[in-house]
């Protein structure tokens, strides 16, 4: 072997021994900072989490590997080995060093000189004093660290609060050390294919109802008491610890935990597992078919969160009417399902279903999970209708409605008459002579009803009949001619004989006045005016003259105006005070003659919540004095507010973490006070208007 | 968040208060088929007073010639200006009236000349559609006023919206009636009273 080969191996015995050096001082200094902040958290440094003391070890322990690997690092170098054994190996003279430096075929007196040196001894010193030291501090450690197990229990119990747990008598939590740390194995059902989950400590334990779950801590189980809400529990031994196996049950409830020095307490807060969610994918709507003919397709999906175990297609048929109905059922289509979604699709004709007239088929999917602790659960769709139609109804027929009539152009106003025949005046330039007849004629006619309509006012003033000018059915037009009035203008006279004529009345007394006419003339004279005005308009309009027909139109338009103003009313008085009933309006209901018992008071003032309010002033009153039996408080009033106030539950359950794990739990607290003083109602109303813009 | 007050316009020259059932009638409707906070009877303020800008709506009408005072014309610009809604309806529904003709002159003078309000405006989508602009009332037709069927309600506008809307239909005359008869109706004539309050509050 060459000076050169013994040189390496040394090498890499050195290395090797600096490496376990490094490593064991590394090891050593972590347990070391370990065991020390399991100590400082035992002196009530609240700081110190379990988290955290292996944190600050392990880096320590690192930080402590790296220094000693790089205050080591020169055995990487083959020349420093080589000086550090000349160093110790005086009789070498340099003979290693220049080995290794000089050509080995012209240094063969420098390898019978290394070769006759021994330098393990040296080795074997260094290397001893190397790993010996720090495997004896590694050992100290260890032997704090695993001979008293005592320090690492208390480091879980002194880094999290002691809210979790209620001393019988106030004293230190350590008292009642077999009640922390807890360590919960949670395993859900076997239908759900989850695997176990393990619960560090936990204040509350949430799991799918069914889901068997065992509780261990350290110590004997002897003196160990277990309840689940009324129903105690047996602890059993496992090993050193105890344990405590339950059921998750379908309600929340409270796992109970004493000691002859304390009591610990663990909501248990079960999860349902949802009933399979169904739609019926086809027949996309209700339908009415005029013949019990055709397929028809049906198609379904369902979904859930653990798995379907089948998945099927139902109808159910019902024939008859009145109070005569028979029910027919069946399966149209089915599937067994494995995963957690599922589709099931069939077809079948009318003709199968064998339906009548009239008949009626339902149709619905029915979905089943795998849940075979609490369930199965059973998801239904929607459900879709076929109906065959009687031959009497006529169920598919559209019908559609009667349009609007179109207005009854006798209503046009004289005013609107004035606007039409001013239209046609503006277009005359461009129409043609006879288009101007046409329009102007139409208008006439327009007129003409006006007319007529003003001539039946005047006519049920004065005699109550307002057939006016309207011809007399039955009559012989001789007849017909003696009854009618004059054509052509009026005078107030003529008008007053055509009214007697028409009415049969004796108009006499009409016509004893005093002054220059009678007082029913006067009070019709601008209707008179109008009715003379219309037929002047009437004329011009009839031979196509718009233009000489407006002047009339306008008199007849100025005398209406006077005759309405003159005939018109203003009522005046004192304004009625209305005041509407909102709630009535609104239909918002009145408590009036309500027992007070029925009415339903708000959510801020329910019973319950009046009880959570004072139990969660009083967990606030005691964790202000420092009594961890305020976090028990808060635990029952979780396990209270769970079913019926969920929102709340998950607030309190946050505190008890905060406060658990010595963080400030004081968001949680005041999202949870919120939740108790009520919902703020928030309206999406109008924005305030200040009168500023 | 304060509740919606009907406020009518009282004014020195007129007759303000021709159509005293309005008020509790748009109220019943405002009531009925929104959820604005509203007072279960309305106010009467004067166009003079101060009070006037307490109320974002505004509501004026009558038969007789209308003439501001100076108080008045000075009250009115200032509401327009910071964004208040008046709502007024010709009760004689005539163009040749009293008071179509004094009203439109004295807004002309006050503000600006109305304009044609086009009937897509969003007023008429405010609440309730109504596709071919302001509804007909049963008044426009009858015997009395013009005889037209305006196919317009005409405004004046200010900083984009509204500020006065001028209505020839005369909803005064139809809507002026006891609320609880509106069980009589096949269909409310009252709803575009809440389309014109939940413009005027809305936009």
């Amino acid at each position: 072997m060459t000076a050169r080969e013994r040189l390496t191996r040394a090498r890499a015995a050195l290395i090797a021994a600096a490496v376990a050096s490094a490593l064991l001082w590394g090891t050593g200094v972590a347990l070391a900072v370990y065991a020390s902040l399991v100590g400082a958290a035992l002196a009530g440094a609240r700081w110190i989490g379990g988290g955290t003391a292996i944190g600050i070890a392990t880096s320590a322990g690192l930080a402590v590997v790296a220094a000693v690997a790089w205050r080591r690092r020169r055995v990487w170098s083959a020349s420093h080995v080589a000086l550090w054994i000349e160093e110790r190996v005086p009789a070498l003279r340099y003979a290693l060093v220049s080995a290794l430096e000089e050509d080995a075929s012209r240094s063969v007196v420098l390898e019978r000189h290394v070769a006759g040196t021994e330098w393990r001894p040296a080795l074997r010193t260094a290397a001893a004093r190397a790993i010996g030291v720090p495997a004896i501090a590694l050992a100290i450690a260890a032997l704090i660290v695993v001979t008293l197990p005592a320090v690492r229990r208390p480091l879980a119990a002194a880094t999290r609060a002691p809210a979790g747990r209620l001393t019988t008598d106030g004293r230190p939590v350590e008292e009642a050390a077999r009640l922390s740390p807890l360590r919960v194995r949670v395993q859900p059902p076997s239908y759900t294919g989850l695997s176990a989950a393990e619960l560090d400590d936990p204040s509350g334990i949430p799991a799918l109802a069914g889901s068997r779950i065992v509780v261990r801590g350290p110590g004997q189980a002897t003196g160990l008491a277990a309840r689940l809400g009324d129903t105690p529990l047996t602890p059993g031994a496992d090993g050193a610890d105890w344990r405590v196996s339950l059921t998750m049950p379908s309600r929340p409830a409270a796992l109970r935990l004493s000691t002859g020095e304390g009591e610990r307490l663990i909501v248990l807060e079960p999860r349902p597992d949802s009933v399979p969610r169904v739609a019926l994918l086809q027949p996309v709507r209700d339908t009415i078919f005029r013949a019990a003919t055709g397929t028809i397709r049906v198609a379904a999906e369902a979904r859930d969160d653990f798995g379907l175990d089948a998945l099927r297609i139902e109808y159910i048929v019902s024939s008859g009417q009145g109070e005569s109905f028979t029910f027919k059922s069946g399966v149209l289509g089915t599937r067994a399902a494995t995963g957690r979604t599922a589709e099931v699709r069939a077809r079948t004709t009318l003709q199968a279903l064998e339906l009548e007239p009239g008949d009626i088929v339902h149709l619905r999917a029915v979905a089943s999970d795998r849940n075979d602790v609490s369930g199965p659960g059973i998801g239904y769709s929607e459900t879709r209708m076929l109906r065959i139609a009687r031959p009497d109804e006529y169920d598919s027929l559209s019908i559609e409605p009667l349009p609007p009539l179109p207005g009854d152009t006798g209503l046009l106003s004289q005013r609107m008459l004035i606007e039409m025949a001013e239209e046609v005046e503006r277009r005359r330039p461009r129409l043609a002579r006879s288009a101007v007849i046409e329009e102007s004629r139409r208008i006439a006619m327009d007129q003409a009803r006006l007319r007529r309509q003003v001539g039946e006012i005047i006519f049920m003033r004065l005699g109550g009949d307002p057939s006016g000018e309207h011809s007399h059915e039955g009559e012989s037009p001789e007849q017909h001619a003696a009854h009618a009035p004059p054509e052509g203008r009026l005078t107030p006279e003529q008008l007053l004989a055509a009214a007697e004529a028409a009415t049969n009345r004796d108009m006499s007394e009409a016509l004893d006045f005093h002054g220059d006419e009678t007082p029913v003339v006067a009070v019709n004279r601008p209707l008179l005016e109008a009715y003379n005005a219309m037929w002047d308009a009437g004329r011009e309009l009839e031979i196509g003259e718009p233009d000489d027909a407006l002047p009339h139109m306008r008199l007849a338009l100025e005398a209406i105006q006077r005759a309405r103003t003159a005939e018109r009313i203003y009522l005046r008085g004192r304004a009625p005070a209305v005041i509407v009933d909102l709630a009535r309006v609104r239909l918002a209901g009145r408590r009036d003659g309500v027992e007070p018992a029925a009415v339903r008071p708000p959510v801020g003032q329910r019973a319950a919540t009046v009880r959570w309010t004072a139990r969660f002033d009083a967990a606030l009153d005691r964790l202000a004095a420092g009594d961890p039996a305020g976090a028990d408080t808060l635990a029952l009033l979780r396990l209270d507010a769970l079913e019926e106030a969920p929102a709340l539950a998950t607030a309190v359950g946050e505190a008890i973490d905060a406060l658990r794990a010595g963080r400030d739990a004081t968001d949680a607290l005041a999202t949870a006070r919120r939740l108790l003083a009520g919902d703020i109602a928030i309206r999406r109303t109008l924005p305030r208007w200040t009168g500023d813009w | 968040m304060s509740e919606f007050v009907f406020a009518t316009v009282q004014y020195e020259s007129g007759d303000w208060d021709s159509a005293p059932l309005v008020p509790a009638n748009i109220i019943d409707s405002v009531a009925r088929y929104t959820s604005i906070p509203v007072r279960p009877s309305g106010v009467i303020v004067a166009l003079s007073a101060p009070e006037l800008f307490r109320y974002p709506f505004t509501y004026l009408t009558g038969h007789l010639p209308v003439r501001f005072t100076e108080p008045e014309r000075a009250n009115l610009h200032a509401y327009v200006r910071r964004g208040g809604f008046l709502f007024v309806d010709d009760h004689n529904h005539d163009i040749d009236g009293a008071f179509h003709r004094t009203a439109t002159e004295e807004i002309a003078r006050t503000l600006e000349p109305l304009r044609e309000l086009p009937n897509d405006h969003a007023l008429y989508r405010a609440f309730f559609t109504f596709e071919d602009g302001p509804p007909t009332t049963s008044h426009e037709l009858n015997g009395w006023g013009d005889n037209l069927v305006h196919k317009h309600l005409l405004y004046v506008e200010h900083a984009g919206r509204i500020a006065v809307l001028y209505s020839n239909k005369d909803y005064s005359s139809e809507w002026s009636y006891h609320p609880d008869n509106k069980r009589f109706m096949s269909v409310d004539n009252t709803r575009f009273g809440v389309n014109i309050v939940v413009h005027a509050l809305t936009r």
